[in-house]
Order: structure tokens, then C-alpha cells, then sequence
């Protein structure tokens, strides 16, 4: 059974429109996206109130140097 | 949960084309892992980078409001900084209830009362980090770059 981290490799080729955006995943759907992670992460919580929604930042090409 | 020594868990990395402003196509590979973050209040999915060259572990601010990680009076927060080569800033140091790593939809570490920074302001990191301070004692993780995976040995 898949999890929402490879349910988004498997669906990989759609995150490319939501980078730098917040995405909500439930299950195999993407449910919910938008500018901030609360506002996508009440969003989802609302539809799927029994579900704990796996929420992200699609990231876009930066650096990472901690 | 509780893996014996040396059980390995062999992950994926995070890899999906981006196509440039400028119109080129890149792509992003990352090793992220699903972790589920747990304060007092509220739980959430998301995902996670194993980062060798990180001393401690970060939420971004965004993860930590969305699920009130913070609590509601500032004096009881302990502040830090963070610094490597991109620069230093101010962290509030706060505890997870629990830090669940999970691998398709089975848990296969479990960290209680972990503490984690997260910068005070929105937007400095854009996933959770998980540096050397609480998994990595409990697992040997070597990274296939080539092969675009990760494992983690348990020790």
C-alpha cells in the first residue's frame, strides 16, 4: 500500500505546477493547495476530518547549505 | 516498530522535472523521507531531508504554526540560532510530542519529546530537516546518489 510521499514520486510529472507552493495530500489525491501550509493543511482537515493530511512545500530548484 | 539491529529501509528519492522560467528543463532529487510530526495540539504529514550536515533538526515555521507546535507564551520558549554557509538566523527551540519516520504507510522509527529549531521567521526552509542530533544515532544512512536511494541500517 502506498504511502502520500510515493503516491507524489509516483505522480511526479504533476508536482511541476505547484512548485513553491503548499500542497495537502490524502490517500492518492492531492486535496488541497495554496501559498501557505495552514491554509492547505485546514483545508484538507475539513474534507477528511478522520485522515491526517501529508502536507508540503513542492520545492523549486534552490540550494540547500545549512 | 522496534527494528533489530540491522534491518534496513531502503527509500526512494524525491525526483520530478521543473521547467526553468528561462524554459529549460531541470530536475530535482532530493532524499526525503514521510515523517509524522506530533505536538500537543494537532498532527501532521510531511516530508523530510536527511541532511548529514545538519548538528540539529529543523520544522519550518509554516509546519510548526499549522499544527500550533509553538506554545502560546513566548517565555516559555527557548531561543537559539542556526548558522552554517547561507548565513545565521533565530530559532525558537520547542519538543515534539513524537517524531514518527514511516516508509509507504508503515512507521518504522518512532522519537518521543524531540527537540527541534524553528526559524522565527516564515520561509527559511522549505521541508523539515533531519539532522545528526536524533536519527542518525539510531541508524547507520547511506545515501546512492547514482541510484537515487537512501537506506537506513538500524544499529
Amino acid at each position: 500500500m502506498k504511502g502520500e510521499l510515493e503516491y507524489i514520486m509516483s505522480a511526479s510529472d504533476q508536482l511541476g505546477q505547484y512548485v513553491d507552493r503548499w500542497i495537502a495530500v490524502v490517500g492518492t489525491n492531492i486535496v488541497a493547495h495554496g501559498k501557505t501550509a495552514k491554509e492547505v493543511f485546514l483545508k484538507a482537515k475539513e474534507s477528511y476530518p478522520d485522515k491526517t493530511p501529508f502536507v508540503m512545500k513542492v520545492p523549486s530548484d534552490i540550494v540547500m547549505v545549512m | 516498530m522496534s527494528l533489530s539491529a540491522g534491518t534496513k529501509i531502503v527509500c526512494k528519492y524525491l525526483s520530478y522535472p521543473f521547467t526553468q522560467q528561462d524554459g529549460t528543463k531541470r530536475y530535482i532529487q532530493l532524499p526525503l523521507v514521510h515523517v509524522l510530526l506530533e505536538s500537543r495540539v494537532d498532527k501532521i504529514g510531511t516530508d523530510a531531508l536527511v541532511d548529514s550536515g545538519a548538528t540539529t533538526s529543523f520544522v519550518p515555521k509554516e509546519i510548526a504554526d499549522a499544527i500550533s507546535l509553538l506554545p502560546d507564551y513566548p517565555k516559555q520558549v527557548k531561543g537559539g540560532y542556526a548558522a552554517g554557509a547561507g548565513g545565521r538566523f533565530p530559532t525558537d527551540i520547542v519538543h515534539l510530542k513524537r517524531l514518527t519516520l514511516i516508509k509507504n504507510v508503515t512507521p518504522f522509527a518512532r522519537f518521543v519529546e524531540v527537540a527541534v529549531h524553528i526559524p522565527k521567521e516564515e520561509g527559511k526552509l522549505p521541508y523539515v530537516i533531519l539532522g545528526r542530533d536524533h536519527v542518525f544515532p539510531k541508524f547507520d544512512i547511506t545515501f546512492h546518489e547514482n541510484r537515487r536511494k537512501f537506506t537506513f541500517t538500524r544499529v
